[in-house]
């Protein structure tokens, strides 16, 4: 079992081969060795590092994409935007906690995570206007008047597609 | 329904907006763009444009010189990209004002092949030789980049065979993908195999000699693999990137009558339009040594062909063609150049036209392993059936010359010939249970063109017409930016 604290300082006991999904985890565990020193993630919440295991815990024993990835199989990868039934419904959470996954997974390293919320988000962003995602994401409009008129006349090319 | 987040979007970071617009189609990541400075930032990195040109090149069979991707700033990289969505707009909203040929003289040719992308055109000829006699000729055009219009420039001429009875008919790619082969018939019994690009002082060639009385009917190229259909309804197919290759004798019936219309490979499955049906087989390799492959190898056993269905018709075959079917005008529309059995789903398609009549199947294969000898099992379902029986063609049936795939958001390309007509149709293939909707082009339509053949690029939206005139014209259908 491996001891995990975040930043609200929770403890939260996992199997290795649970939290080994995490890149991040992996390699600070293999370079502190067999030890019961508890490893701080400092930068996610109880909340969602609850998420996050239940993430892991379900796709226990799945193989991992390997580092030195055939990038075809990344460009395939970035073909589709499908997700798993069971993904959709655990990545079906308000938008903040959505965030909070994405960054979460990450600062973990945690690329299958990462990609479910990056498509979900992706999905929401598909056939809206720039207006309908600032409203969607609540963005607000950083643009000085002359850069927005900069851009409208950059990008006039592409308009109905 | 997810609530308003308290964790601003900004706050996703540079490298987590790629990782989200790597999942975006291009045209959303304009939206993207346009929303604040750190989704601008994001999405004017160059390296997202030049990945989503490499996937684009890729989808639409562009050989990966035709387009110095490294060298390209990001709006032409952009443009690039987005070609596709621009062609099609293009087509839907064109009027008759729109198509601009310009000529481009290449004297004298006798066939033309365009390589996907529109950049590169290969030419035959027929030339007297300093030896005597006549001799076949290959030249190598660089026409430029599309909507880049320049000078066409000549790269290179070869002497491909001696005589009159060599028929260029296939430009493909080279196995390694990084140049282009010209595939010839000699004398209807020997096949070669050329490599005409990149230019080199000595071609490299290969030679497939079928033997004496051997009558090669049809070629069919898809994956590096080459199938040959001879007249003694034989099929021989060579994988040239591993030099192996495989032959049986087709079964389509106790005393097969006249020669099949339309003979196609799709990857590792074989089919054939014959008296309204569809024939299909798979098969394994027999040989791993392409270039000793002898004719008299050929098995002596018959596979038969798993007959898949009654073309266009609902009514029993057999009834109509009692009633007065002529195979002879039922063809296979030749689909995308290079397109593989196994890519994107709506590659799977074949085209089949029956004046007026036209259909596109969706070929759906369910293999089952170690069938070898087999034919592809009867689980094989052709589906997705689209009849247009309107195409306004029924009054100058012509042809169709060619099939072409846009992005899988908008359905297919279709090209028909008139007798002095070209027209484009874009069908959108919409979903299974929609029938799709067809746009027809009408810049084309011109009573002065009378065109021998032609040949486009959708992906960029170069169209290349052989007129009757012997000269080329080309067409570049997006407009031409300063990019």
């Amino acid at each position: 079992m491996v001891l995990l604290v975040t930043s609200d300082n929770e403890q939260f006991n996992a199997d290795k081969d649970v939290v080994e999904r995490s890149v991040l985890i992996k390699n600070m565990l293999e370079d502190v060795g067999e030890s019961d020193q508890p490893i701080p993630l400092p930068n996610v919440s109880s909340s969602v590092l609850k998420k996050v295991l239940e993430y892991c815990e379900h796709h226990r024993g799945e193989p991992l994409p390997s580092a030195d990835a055939d990038q075809s199989q990344d460009e395939t990868r970035k073909r589709t935007t499908d997700i798993s039934e069971w993904d959709q419904k655990f990545i079906t959470v308000d938008q903040e906690m959505l965030f909070e996954i994405i960054l979460a997974a990450n600062y973990l390293d945690i690329k299958s995570l990462l990609d479910v919320g990056c498509k979900t988000v992706a999905n929401m962003i598909k056939g809206k206007t720039p207006e309908e995602i600032r409203k969607l994401f609540n963005i607000v409009n950083d643009f000085t008047p002359e850069e927005e008129a900069q851009i409208k006349k950059e990008n006039e090319w592409a308009e109905d597609r | 329904m997810r609530s308003e987040s308290r964790l601003p979007f900004h706050e996703l970071g540079i490298d987590v907006l790629l990782n989200i617009i790597a999942f975006l189609p291009s045209s959303d990541v304009f939206s993207l763009r346009k929303t604040c400075k750190i989704a601008h930032k994001a999405s004017t990195q160059l390296s997202i444009w030049i990945s989503a040109a490499q996937r684009m090149m890729k989808d639409n069979c562009i050989p990966s010189f035709t387009f110095t991707l490294e060298s390209m700033d990001r709006p032409a990289l952009e443009r690039l990209v987005l070609s596709p969505s621009l062609f099609y707009q293009a087509i839907v909203h064109s009027d008759e004002e729109f198509a601009h040929p310009h000529s481009v003289q290449i004297p004298g040719y006798t066939a033309t092949f365009l390589a996907p992308g529109g950049r590169y055109l290969v030419t035959s000829s027929i030339a007297m030789m300093s030896s005597g006699g006549n001799g076949t000729l290959a030249q190598v055009w660089d026409l430029g980049i599309p909507k880049h219009r320049g000078s066409n420039k000549l790269l290179e001429t070869w002497v491909l065979g001696q005589g009159d009875e060599f028929f260029p008919k296939l430009l493909v790619p080279t196995a390694d993908g990084r140049g282009l082969s010209l595939i010839s018939i000699e004398s209807q019994s020997t096949v070669h195999v050329h490599q005409v690009f990149p230019c080199s002082r000595h071609i490299p060639h290969i030679v497939f000699d079928l033997g004496d009385g051997a009558v090669v009917v049809s070629l069919s190229f898809s994956d590096n693999r080459l199938a040959c259909l001879l007249a003694s309804w034989r099929i021989v197919v060579w994988d040239l990137k591993d030099d192996r290759y495989t032959s049986w004798r087709t079964y389509l019936g106790p005393e097969p009558i006249g020669s099949p219309t339309s003979f196609k490979l799709f990857g590792d499955a074989i089919a054939i339009g014959y008296r309204g049906k569809v024939f299909l087989w798979d098969f394994s390799w027999e040989s791993n040594f392409a270039r000793d492959f002898q004719v008299s190898r050929i098995m002596s056993r018959y596979r038969p062909g798993a007959i898949h269905s009654h073309l266009l018709f609902d009514e029993d075959n057999d009834d109509f063609i009692e009633s007065g079917f002529d195979d002879t005008k039922l063809t296979f529309l030749p689909n995308s150049a290079w397109s593989s059995f196994h890519g994107a789903p709506t590659r799977n398609f074949v085209g089949v036209f029956y004046p007026p009549r036209f259909g596109l199947y969706q070929l759906r294969t369910h293999k089952t392993p170690g069938l070898y000898p087999g034919t592809v099992t009867t689980d094989v379902s052709l589906g997705h059936l689209m009849m247009f029986e309107k195409l306004e063609i029924d009054q100058n049936p012509g042809k169709f010359s060619d099939i072409r795939p846009l992005d899988t958001d908008h359905g297919i390309f279709l090209e028909h010939h008139g007798e002095s007509v070209l027209a484009h149709y874009i069908i959108d293939l919409g979903s299974d249970n929609y029938p799709g909707k067809i746009w027809m082009d009408p810049g084309l339509e011109r009573e002065d063109y009378n065109v021998i053949h032609s040949e486009i690029c959708p992906a960029t939206g170069r169209l290349c017409l052989h007129l009757d005139d012997n000269n080329l014209y080309i067409i570049d259908y997006l407009p031409h930016g300063n990019n």
